[in-house]
């Protein structure tokens, strides 16, 4: 199932136009795929949100004037997550009811059903999937983009303190998954899952 | 019997004590090996070279000859990391660098 570079591997500096090219063809389905997973599976938001990035990286490449990214992988990350939560923002605004948020994405929706994955990601994507967008975004932020809680609390405009606690629950909700990718060896030992 | 106040189902309220950092490390674990997986299933659905073309259409050319130059003080300066204040000038060319020289 290997695809793509090492998911921390770093490249950073200042690139030619044929190693920005070789950048966007290692990264660009693995952004596309972060996004699309943060998304609940809006391939072409994806799509768009990943082009942006790349778009944003290319015109840092091409400013003599920008500050040099000395890990653009982890800067596209980070990159595609703004964009990709920019766009959710603009499809429809969070509603609330009761203080509680609403989820944007259907209840129930398999955003992989049309993809070749197996049953454990499947299940991965289900479960992001019924994420609300805010738990989503502390993941993402936290997990992907190597963002601190607090860092995550202050760009999403929310008390560190719901941060964590979207975080946790965001956890708790990925458990039913924690056997079954420890059973592919895709978690190790150590992970704390279904604790 | 008591009623909770308006806004005390807030998550905070409930905030746990469980390390974030490990979660966070727990969630990458799972949420990078489902990315990897979906990478190669997404791959066949997306046209990479000809989003490359549509990034670099819409990025623009590559910048001509841009090299800063190191003989000209403060030519090759970028913007202040911190505070966005175009330096206007500076003893000596420190490309790249996102210190604040400003204050």
């Amino acid at each position: 199932m290997e695809h793509g570079p090492p998911a921390r591997q770093r490249v950073g500096g200042r690139l030619s136009p044929g190693e920005f090219d070789d950048l966007f063809r290692a990264w660009y389905p693995r952004m596309v795929s972060q996004a699309f997973l943060l998304s609940a599976g809006r391939l072409p938001l994806a799509q768009d949100a990943a082009q942006e990035a790349f778009v944003k990286c290319w015109r840092r490449l091409t400013d003599p004037h920008a500050v040099v990214v000395d890990n653009w992988p982890a800067w596209l990350r980070v990159t595609v997550i703004n964009e990709t939560f920019a766009a959710l923002k603009k499809e429809a605004p969070v509603r609330h009811v009761g203080g509680e948020e609403l989820d944007r994405a259907d209840r129930g929706l398999d955003p992989a059903s049309h993809l070749d994955l197996k049953d454990a990601y499947r299940t991965v994507c289900g479960h992001i999937a019924r994420l609300s967008d805010r738990q989503r975004e502390v993941v993402a932020r936290c997990a992907l983009g190597g963002q601190s809680l607090k860092e995550a609390a202050v760009i999403m405009g929310i008390s560190e303190g719901t941060a964590r606690a979207h975080l946790y629950r965001a956890r708790q909700a990925l458990n039913p998954v924690w056997t079954e990718l420890k059973a592919m060896g895709v978690l190790d030992e150590s992970s704390e899952g279904g604790q | 019997m008591n009623q909770p106040p308006p806004g005390a189902h807030r998550p905070d309220s409930a905030a746990p004590l469980d390390d974030a950092a490990q979660q966070a490390a727990d969630l990458r674990a799972v949420l990078e090996a489902t990315e990897q997986a979906l990478a190669s299933s997404i791959s066949p659905q997306i046209d990479v070279e000809s989003s490359l073309a549509a990034v670099r259409r819409r990025g623009g050319p590559p910048a001509a000859v841009t090299s800063p130059s190191r003989t000209m003080p403060g030519s090759c300066l970028p913007p202040c990391g911190p505070c966005r204040h175009v330096r206007r000038s500076a003893p000596s060319c420190v490309t790249g660098s996102s210190a604040c020289t400003c204050r």
